[in-house]
This record gives structure tokens, C-alpha cells and sequence, in this order.
């Protein structure tokens, strides 16, 4: 099997984190399966070559259309790639939600789109249709933005009730700002420099004590999230996520 | 700083952000284990881990001040009789390189080793 990710940059002033491409490819056609762990991020797939099928924790099935915006999902994925595959994809970032003119924006949802009106010949050409789409038809949800990078609420919300800016970031974000929090502190432990080899993976010396009081719930807030224990998660190989991440963590995120 | 650049831009990007003291020995490594293990991919896992996988991860590179440590994630099935391999735990092992003048001979053996077993 062959992989080719490629990347470029986005525009952080529109919500989206970077764009990519992913090929695939292998000597005769095959199914590969891949892990997808909860992010903070949308993500916009388009296939070019090849099909994905996604299957959730509870078993429900999803087969891709041609191009499809992903949610924040709360539940561990697994996609099924079949080769060979091209994907075109633009990472979002929550700003992105607070501006996107849909009216439902579900997690744990694929919604079918239509951003790119034709098929773009290479990454650069994705990425302009893309951008040029979300420019046209961005629509401000609110006054200004809920949450800062850190997911600090914004001042403004202050004089609301709690039950209104529950309401609030469920319809933009589509999850709970606890759901939020969960996601957040397992990536804060994954984003951590990991130099497990100065001794045996020792995760105790990775958890943070303003995060995770101590191991057990770390373990358990983990396997909540990902499905994995830590461990599991650093053995586990997630063709598509592990670029994704490594990508999303080393960009500056301007929101 | 030249070297073969890998088909995955983050790989790229990774290298490119390596401090230039151990920016050498780090590729020499890469060389070696991309020439005994042509068929493997590499990626980059969690923030800053390179990893050499095929349909799943065998080799993780960490690199630490002055060393380079390879984690073969199935260590304890290779035969070491170079006996460079590192750790008690019931799968992995580690090799620790901390000069250019490594055991390349060794690497290569433990790579192939490695692609051979998951065959």
C-alpha cells in the first residue's frame, strides 16, 4: 500500500484550518479499514476515486456521497476505504460553524454538499472552489463569536441563562460545551511531546493534573472518547487521523 | 539540509522543523530504515512521533537531546542477535542511537525483520 498526503494552507479568517489530499493506493482493490477519533474540527471530504463507508460505535452506516461535510462527532469512527481512493478534503475549525448557512448541524452527522459545482483536477483547484463557496455563503449565526480559541466563553454571553447558551451552542456547534470539554482534554494529553522512549510507555508521566486528576481517569475519559485505551490508541494506526492531527496540532489556529 | 522527501507533506514539514544538531543523525536512521523497509509509509503520530507503518505502525521514531530511539512496536518478536534492543514490556522494544557510526547493519536486520513478520 502506497500513501500520498499532501496540504495547504488555509484561510484561518474563514474557519478553515488547511486543506489535503490523500491518495491511496494498492496493488489490486481492497477495503482498509481506518479509526477516527473525536476532534474539534469539521471536516469536508470530496472523493474523487474510490468509496468510504463510515460505521459508527453503534454499528449505523454511512456511505459517503460524493461530497459530504462531516460534524463533530462525540462517538469514535471507523471508515472504510475502498482503493484505490483520492480524497480532497478542508479541515474547519468551530469558527467555520459559527458562520455556516446550513440549518442543521447535527453531530454526529455526514451531511451530503455540494461546494465544489466541478471536479477539481488537483488540490490547489479544491481548495479555491472550496474557499470561494464558503466566502459566498457564510452567514454570521451571532453577534460575535461564542468561545475563544480556548473554549473560554466570550463576554458577551455573560447576561444570558445558562439553559439559553446551552441552547446556543448546540444549534451552532451542534455538541454541548461539556461534550466540547471531553474532546479538548483528550487532545490535550495526544498533543503532548510523546517520548515514550526514554522508559516502557509510562502514561502516568503524561498526565496532566489540571486535565486529569490522576491515570484511572484519564483511562476512563479516553476510552470514553476514542473507544481505546491510551495505550491501544498509541499502537492503533489511523492512516487518514493520524496526518490530520499532526497537521491540525502544528497549524496556528487564528480564529 | 538534503534528503529523499517523503510522499506525506507533514513528514516534510517535520523534518524540515528539526533541530540541526541531531537534524543529521535523524536522517541518516530514516535512510537506513526506508532502505531496508522500501514498502513502508511514514506518517507523523500524535504531535511529534515519526512512524513507519503498512496496513499497521511497526517503527515509531523519538527524537530526544542528542539520541534517536527507534520503538519497534513488535520488539519482542525479533531476534536480536546484535543484542541492541531495549525494554522488559510484553511487546515492545527500543534501540537507542545516539551517533552517526550506529550499527546500520543491525537497523537493517531488525527491518526486515519487522516487514517480514507481518507478511
Amino acid at each position: 500500500m502506497k500513501i500520498l498526503f499532501q496540504k495547504q494552507k488555509g484561510n484561518p479568517a474563514l474557519g478553515i484550518a488547511f486543506f489535503w489530499s490523500m491518495t491511496l493506493g494498492t496493488k489490486s482493490p481492497t477495503l482498509i479499514s481506518d479509526h477516527f477519533i473525536p476532534e474539534l474540527f469539521y471536516d469536508y471530504f470530496l472523493i474523487k476515486k474510490g468509496s468510504i463507508k463510515a460505521v459508527d460505535s453503534r454499528g449505523n452506516e454511512f456511505t459517503f456521497p460524493q461530497q459530504t461535510l462531516k460534524t463533530l462527532h462525540t462517538r469514535p469512527i471507523k471508515f472504510v476505504f475502498s482503493t484505490p481512493l483520492i480524497l480532497f478534503g478542508a479541515r474547519l475549525s468551530l469558527k467555520f460553524a459559527e458562520s455556516f448557512w446550513g440549518k442543521d448541524i447535527k453531530s454526529n452527522s455526514f451531511i451530503e454538499q455540494n461546494w465544489s459545482t466541478k471536479e477539481p483536477k488537483d488540490l490547489a483547484t479544491f481548495a479555491f472552489q472550496v474557499t470561494e463557496t464558503i466566502q459566498k455563503r457564510r452567514e454570521s449565526k451571532t453577534i460575535a463569536p461564542l468561545l475563544s480559541p480556548a473554549l473560554d466563553e466570550s463576554a458577551w454571553l455573560g447576561g444570558y441563562s445558562l439553559r439559553h447558551k446551552s441552547r446556543l451552542y448546540k444549534s451552532v456547534f451542534g455538541i454541548s460545551k461539556k461534550e466540547m470539554w471531553s474532546i479538548k482534554n483528550v487532545h490535550s494529553f495526544l498533543e503532548q511531546t510523546c517520548d515514550f522512549a526514554s522508559q516502557n510507555p509510562r502514561i502516568i508521566q503524561h498526565v496532566n493534573p489540571e486535565v486529569f486528576y490522576d491515570q484511572p481517569h484519564l483511562n476512563h475519559s479516553f476510552k470514553k472518547v476514542t473507544g481505546f485505551s491510551p495505550v491501544e490508541y498509541f499502537e492503533t494506526s489511523s492512516l487518514l487521523q493520524d496526518n490530520l492531527m499532526s497537521a491540525s496540532y502544528n497549524e496556528i489556529l487564528v480564529r | 539540509m538534503k534528503y529523499a522527501k517523503s510522499k506525506n507533506d507533514i513528514v516534510n514539514e517535520y523534518i524540515h522543523a528539526l533541530n540541526e544538531d541531531i537534524a543529521p543523525l535523524f536522517l541518516e536512521i530514516r535512510s537506513c530504515i526506508l532502505a531496508a523497509g522500501p514498502s513502508f509509509n511514514e506518517s507523523i503520530k500524535w504531535k511529534n512521533c515519526l512512524v513507519y507503518s503498512t496496513t499497521k505502525n511497526h517503527i515509531q521514531t523519538v527524537v530526544g537531546k542528542g539520541k534517536v530511539s527507534l520503538i519497534f512496536f513488535e520488539g519482542t518478536s525479533l531476534k536480536d542477535k546484535y543484542d541492541l534492543l531495549e525494554g522488559d514490556g510484553s511487546k515492545a522494544r527500543t534501540m537507542r542511537i545516539t551517533s552517526a557510526d550506529f550499527n546500520k547493519k543491525a537497523l537493517a536486520d531488525y527491518v526486515k525483520q519487522t516487514l517480514k513478520a507481518n507478511k
